[in-house]
């Protein structure tokens, strides 16, 4: 119920013109400007409604066709998507999700639809678009940030690895696997020297980390 | 002396009416639904008897928006083809925005993973402006009936005001609203160099929110206006209390359910008297509550339960049907709501002001 765009433009009259801060409106009511009549405004009215019409009937038919029912009330859309998928005896495709994803870009529960269904489904583009969605709704936690950056070090995407890394230390400096994970990352871009400081910390913190141990026994011997 | 006690007395219910302010139905009424007094009753209990949790089921919650939420959008469809010459004074929304919508919407199910997070973003930053429009828009209705004739400047301050909720929420909500595309990826609001001024900003906007509407209310008290009427300050600072005082989650689901309370009331109200003004009207003011009601579920049922049905048999997937219908018919009812408010000369929304006041 805007009435912000009357009072901020005025079209060529006064704001008094326009109406809602004239006194005595009885006295100061204006005749109405004619407004300019739209060329085949019914003609579009008809087809609107028509169209409308039809798709109402198109939805009720579908929705007797499939369940033999009304459309369901409801608009969490998530949880209509699994009875829809349940209900006509099929498992959600990841392109489905995907898109559910895409668009509902601050619902953390079809972001975990679509993460779950990625590593069931072993496509790893889509795991890193989940789990980056995730971080942008969670940015504080510590935990989604190291699975990205796990994630992103097992396509081989180094640096967006070491800048997520950087961010999961700075989130968690006590956690082992964000320091190792980090190590890996600096180590593949042949940062060494940084890579053996961020393993060691790793296996400071944990001192049964297997991997910071691997990692400083072979490929940084002597860093 | 007596006579100096009956002018006392004269103004004194002088004050207490226009702070009371004229009323559609009956105070109680206006200030618990329209002018939100009854979310700052309800919200409280529900958070005191649950220990903090909003909801009290998810079962229920469906039903209420379809009885609340879904009926509210439609509200406005309903009043715009209701309502007396709408379709004269505004060709283009009547006849071919319909259809508009219904085009803009298809062709964004084809593109959907390119043109839902516009159409997604754009329709949950819009909702708290339309929300904070809504509460100026009543404050400023309410004064004027009242008989409170609000200066520019105070009209203008108002409008700042109202809309202080929405400024703090497109500063914290960055995952809800369009600038969530230009937040740096590796964003970590906690750690980011700009984390500090933004809470600081958003803390001065809360604190802003709920101060300056009394304050704006003791202004214009003393200008040569008068004072508001009470709800016109209750409306506005329920607005910013359902989204400062709760978390983003909390402060949508409140002011959804709660704004459209109040949408379809006042719509109602208006709707009444338009009909019941019509010479040829011979129903009493129940059949056209009932009627307006009735037609809103209605068309909202068929808009958010029967309209995604029809995409998905047409081969659309079920998320993106659900998703974008929910968009479209959002943006269309905001659209629609920025038109058939408007007081105009001529128009029936001013008649009506105009014969309460007369009255």
């Amino acid at each position: 119920m805007s009435r912000r765009s009357k009072s901020r433009k005025p079209q060529g009259k006064s704001r008094k013109a326009q109406g809602e801060s004239s006194p005595p409106p009885e006295a100061k009511i204006q005749p109405p400007a004619k407004p300019r009549p739209l060329p085949g405004g019914r003609t579009l009215l008809a087809i609107g409604a028509a169209s409308f019409l039809l798709f109402m009937a198109v939805g009720l038919f579908r929705s007797f066709a499939a369940f033999r029912a009304l459309p369901r009330v409801g608009v969490e859309y998530v949880s209509d998507l699994n009875a829809l998928i349940q209900r006509r005896g099929e498992v959600a495709t990841l392109p489905e999700i995907r898109t559910a994803a895409i668009i509902d870009f601050d619902n953390a529960s079809a972001v975990a639809k679509l993460l779950a269904s990625a590593r069931q489904a072993g496509d790893h583009a889509a795991i890193v678009s989940a789990l980056v969605a995730m971080v942008r709704l969670q940015p504080e936690n510590a935990q989604i940030r190291n699975e990205l950056v796990t994630e992103l070090l097992q396509q081989n995407r180094l640096v967006e690895a070491l800048a997520q890394g950087e961010f999961a230390v700075h989130l968690d400096p006590n956690s082992s696997l964000a320091h190792g994970n980090l190590g890996a990352a600096l180590l593949g871009l042949n940062r060494k020297r940084e890579a053996a400081a961020a393993y060691r910390k790793s296996l400071e913190l944990d001192p049964t980390s297997a991997a910071a141990r691997r990692a400083l026994e072979f490929p940084l011997r002597g860093f | 002396m007596a006579e100096a006690s009956v002018e006392r007395e004269a103004i004194t219910g002088w004050r207490s009416e226009r702070l009371l302010g004229r009323t559609f139905l009956h105070p109680v009424f206006d200030y618990l639904l329209i002018g939100g007094g009854l979310s700052l009753i309800v919200i409280p209990l529900r958070y005191g008897f649950s220990g903090g949790q909003s909801m009290i089921s998810f079962g229920l919650l469906p039903w209420f928006i379809l009885l609340s939420n879904s009926a509210h959008f439609a509200a406005s469809t309903v009043r715009l083809y209701t309502k007396p010459g709408a379709r004269e004074a505004l060709p283009f929304l009547t006849m071919a925005f319909p259809l508009l919508s219904i085009a803009v919407l298809t062709a964004s199910l084809v593109l959907a993973d390119q043109t839902g997070p516009i159409l997604q973003a754009i329709y949950l930053s819009w909702a708290p402006f339309h929300y904070a429009a809504q509460a100026y828009g009543l404050a400023v209705m309410y004064s004027y009936r009242s008989g409170c004739q609000l200066s520019p400047a105070h009209k203008n301050l108002l409008w700042w005001i109202a809309i202080i909720p929405f400024v703090r929420l497109l500063l914290l909500s960055s995952d809800k609203h369009f600038f969530w595309w230009f937040m740096p990826n590796a964003t970590a609001i906690a750690v980011a160099p700009w984390s500090l001024p933004v809470q600081i900003l958003a803390a001065v906007l809360g604190v802003a929110a709920i101060l300056l509407p009394p304050l704006l209310y003791f202004s214009v008290w003393r200008s040569a206006s008068g004072p508001m009427p009470l709800i016109s300050l209750l409306v506005v600072v329920a607005n910013g209390i359902w989204f400062i005082v709760f978390t983003h989650y909390d402060g949508f689901v409140w002011a959804t359910v709660f704004h459209g309370i109040q949408y379809l009331c006042i719509a109602t109200i208006f709707h009444v008297k338009e009909q019941r003004a019509r010479p040829q009207n011979r129903r009493g003011a129940l059949y056209h509550v009932v009627w307006f009601y009735a037609a809103s579920l209605l068309l909202g049922y068929g808009l958010f339960n029967c309209w995604p049905q029809a995409y998905i048999w047409l081969g659309f997937g079920p998320a993106e049907s659900v998703l974008l219908v929910i968009a479209v018919v959002n943006l269309h009812h905001f659209i629609v709501d920025g038109y058939i408010w408007k007081m105009k000369p001529g128009d029936s929304n001013r008649k009506i002001i105009a014969a309460d006041l007369a009255a």
